[in-house]
């Protein structure tokens, strides 16, 4: 899966980078995939974040010892339309250039009847909130595969200012997902 | 008066459906010319939600008016040169597949730009192909380009109306009309 290379050196995030089972010793470059999911004038509609990294280490013989670390770098948020992509990027959503980047952060997995569940916290905006992670996971001999979502109410995170904290024609519910290959360490 | 066709008028139900499109069609350029000068933002959205779930509607009411047309014949036109029956014909099928091209062209601009449409929020349609630039650009060429085509059309078949109304008077614009003329 081919992603654009990092463009701004000095930033940690990578062409989806990173990640591991168990044991990280250094981040790899993966292939993966972040998206989100709202509904904009009664249509639902998805957009993908380019550039991000994920440490994530995760071991299902013990899911309480998991962690994740993820670094968004919002300004790679990509709708596929330019015009909504500024709208997205601009002071009254994510405001990439006072907040560059978002972190979803959590530890101590709890396997349930679906999967697994994460109880984390994303800071988004400035906003710190608790955000729960739903995913499987299938191990694989040298890589493996965790899949999943959240949701969460944009509005929580003050994405969406001034006329845009209406709910009238952009959904509050906000479906993000991720679908990583975890390398094997 | 009928709701389907007779020998001398449009029956009921084709007359609201060619004059519920005959005002829905300036609607739609309001609308569509209303959210170009809007500045990005929820007005704009907004606007174009409703001028694409008006053009849906029309492309609703087009299927349904060929599919009428097929099986409630059209009432005979009234006596004139064999060019003058081609040119109505020309007309007339040129307007219906303009009622077709229009909706279908946006629906492909909306999906090519990856913004999904409902039909005023209560149906989410299915996008008809995947995101491209290319494709966006090309259908919002085609989609400007019908309408310019619609327009053209549209004034050939009121001046024909006319024509026959006031030079030839032989009462035709009566028969899409629910009151007066012949029966």
């Amino acid at each position: 899966m081919g992603r654009p290379e990092l463009k701004l050196p000095g930033m940690a995030l990578g062409a989806v980078a990173a990640l591991a089972v168990a044991a990280v010793t250094a981040a790899d470059p993966v292939s993966g995939k972040l998206a989100f999911e709202a509904l904009q004038a009664g249509a639902r509609f998805t957009g993908e974040f380019a550039r991000f990294t994920a440490d994530v280490t995760f071991d299902p013989a013990d899911p309480a010892a998991c962690r994740f670390e993820v670094g968004i770098d919002t300004a790679s948020a990509d709708t596929r339309e330019s015009r909504r992509d500024g709208i997205l990027k601009g002071p009254d959503f994510f405001w990439v250039e006072q907040f560059p980047s978002a972190r979803y952060r959590g530890s101590g997995c709890r396997k349930n009847a679906q999967g697994y569940a994460l109880d984390g916290e994303l800071t988004l905006r400035g906003v710190t909130r608790p955000v729960a992670l739903l995913f499987s996971f299938e191990p694989g001999a040298k890589a493996s595969r965790m899949k999943g979502s959240a949701s969460l109410n944009r509005l929580d995170f003050g994405v969406g200012q001034g006329e845009w904290q209406s709910t009238e024609w952009v959904g509050n519910e906000v479906v993000v997902r991720f679908d990583l290959t975890l390398p094997r360490r | 008066m009928s709701l389907t066709n007779a020998a001398g008028r449009y029956g009921l139900v084709p007359q609201l459906l060619h004059w519920v499109v005959v005002v829905l069609i300036p609607l739609q350029y309001v609308l569509a010319e209303t959210a170009d000068e809007l500045p990005d933002g929820m007005e704009k959205l907004a606007t174009l939600a409703r001028h694409k779930s008006v053009g849906l509607t029309i492309l609703l009411i087009a299927l349904v008016r060929v599919a009428w047309r097929l099986v409630d014949r059209p009432p005979p036109l009234p006596p004139m040169p064999a060019w003058q029956r081609a040119a109505a014909a020309v007309t007339h099928w040129g307007l219906y597949a303009l009622l077709f091209a229009l909706p279908l062209s946006g629906w492909l601009w909306s999906s090519a730009a990856n913004y999904p449409v409902s039909w005023f929020g209560w149906v989410q349609l299915p996008d008809l192909v995947a995101p491209s630039k290319a494709l966006e650009d090309l259908m919002h060429e085609v989609h400007e380009t019908a309408f310019n085509g619609l327009l053209v059309l549209v004034a050939l078949h009121v001046l024909g109306a006319l024509k026959h109304q006031f030079v030839d008077r032989d009462g035709l614009i009566a028969r899409m009309l629910p009151w007066g003329g012949r029966n």
